[in-house]
């Protein structure tokens, strides 16, 4: 303590010297506006330097704490990518669901050349064992015969007339109607169609006896014509028989669409369409 | 005694400097400050915590009695003064006119010596003075130009005060 008060006598001259100019310094900062503003302005910006440094600092040393927020926020980044990536693989074969998936830009959809046309069903037949649909859309939006009907749910029928503003469809419900199917994830086609009765069931044939099928397997679009994409959905596989003097399943396919609840449907517009019906048509092979 | 000798001192250069040199202004520029004559010529004998403590009174004093001053611009610049007129004092006078800093008595020096002690200082005090004057509206150029003038206008009467009132004192 004595050292220090010795020390301090020592710089009295100097410590005097400089709490004189501080209080010479205070005076003028003080009592006159012109120099107050630049001390203010100063002093404002010393601090703002001081607090930048500050955070600096302690970034510095919180760099650890940053980078594990970062690899978290990256991984839930990741999941979410998986999750939107599997969706957007889902909704190939089941689009378009859910409304918010209408939205989807044309970038966006699967690369199979199909277009949605949104369309209304304004008459609907059931009863019968020749059914059709009335649609609101007819060739001045774009509808064209041949085109597939299909619901959220699964597919719905094809159109088969078209006026300027209206066009009927051939409902799923309809013996006329066949359609190539498939067991998803198996490489085996069969014929889809309705055989009366019990609106909720459809039959599909053709499926070779050695495949491995199961109830509850989901049957979906084969892709084998330009009117419905591969593997849209179609229904579940209720039962199945075995016919051994032709070598087939006869399989009873519970319908995943409800022809008499659809309301809103829409039109597969195939933007090959023509293409790959003239193709066909030169070489006569599908003929 | 002595502080009451250098008290009237101050104020009868104080007294002269507000009422007589402050008003001897050329072009709105050239300001006199005769009065840093008492500041410069105070005796060494007097100790530097003193001299010191005397150059803040006094740089305040005359903040106050003059109109158009920033307060604590004297202040300040007094304080400055003295303290570089320590070290100047090495430098400046040679060891022949003073065997220790206590004996040394500034009007006895010859005149050239004593001016050339105390033109150094009067000038950094002039340009400390209006530097810090323009603060917040700053042109190097005004500042220049009024310590120029100021410290040849200022340096010529500090002269003839010093021929005429120190001149009794020089061996």
């Amino acid at each position: 303590m004595e050292r220090l008060f010795q020390l301090l006598f020592k710089l009295r001259n100097a410590l005097l010297f400089l709490i004189l100019e501080i209080i010479s310094l205070l005076f003028l900062f003080n009592n006159n506006r012109q120099q107050q503003e630049v001390y203010l302005t100063f002093v404002q910006d010393l601090a703002a330097e001081a607090q930048l440094l500050r955070t600096d600092f302690f970034a510095y040393f919180n760099l650890k704490n940053e980078n594990e927020k970062l690899l978290y926020h990256n991984q839930k980044l990741r999941e979410a990518y998986l999750k939107i990536k599997s969706e957007l693989e889902t909704y190939k074969y089941f689009l378009p669901l859910k409304p918010e998936y209408r939205l989807i830009p044309d970038s966006l959809m699967p690369k199979n050349g199909f277009r949605f046309i949104p369309c209304q069903v304004i008459n609907n037949t059931l009863e019968r064992s020749y059914n059709y649909l009335t649609l609101n859309k007819g060739y001045k939006n774009g509808i064209q015969k041949g085109m597939g009907i299909i619901t959220d749910e699964g597919v719905m029928g094809m159109i088969i007339a078209v006026s300027e503003n209206h066009s009927v469809a051939m409902s799923i419900l309809n013996k006329n109607f066949r359609l190539s199917a498939k067991i998803f994830g198996e490489n085996f086609f069969g014929s889809i169609s309705w055989k009366g009765g019990n609106p909720a069931y459809a039959t599909l044939e053709y499926i070779p006896l050695h495949v491995d099928i199961r109830k509850g397997d989901t049957i979906v679009t084969s892709g084998f014509s330009s009117i419905f994409p591969e593997g849209y959905m179609i229904g579940t596989i209720d039962d199945f028989e075995e016919n051994n003097e032709d070598g087939f399943y006869e399989i009873s396919v519970k319908l995943n669409s409800a022809p008499g609840k659809a309301w809103h449907v829409y039109a597969l517009a195939n933007v090959y369409r023509n293409e790959i019906d003239t193709l066909e048509a030169q070489t006569k092979i599908f003929q | 005694m002595d502080i009451l000798l250098y008290s009237f001192f101050a104020f009868i250069y104080l007294l002269i400097q507000t009422t007589l040199f402050n008003q001897m202004v050329l072009f709105s520029i050239a300001l006199p400050q005769v009065h840093l004559l008492f500041l410069l010529m105070l005796p060494f004998r007097i100790s530097f915590t003193w001299t010191l403590l005397i150059a803040f009174g006094y740089g305040l004093a005359y903040d106050f009695l003059s109109s158009n001053v920033a307060i604590g611009l004297g202040a300040f610049s007094s304080v400055l003064l003295v303290t570089l007129r320590e070290g100047w004092l090495n430098l400046a006078i040679p060891k022949i006119y003073y065997d220790s800093r206590e004996e040394l008595v500034l009007p006895s020096l010859p005149i050239n010596q004593l001016l050339l002690f105390i033109a150094p200082l009067l000038f950094i005090y002039l340009i400390v003075y209006y530097f810090m004057d323009g603060i917040g509206n700053f042109d190097l150029g005004m500042v220049l130009l009024k310590t120029l003038s100021g410290f040849i206008y200022t340096l010529f009467l500090s002269t003839i005060l010093i021929i005429l009132f120190y001149s009794g004192k020089r061996k």
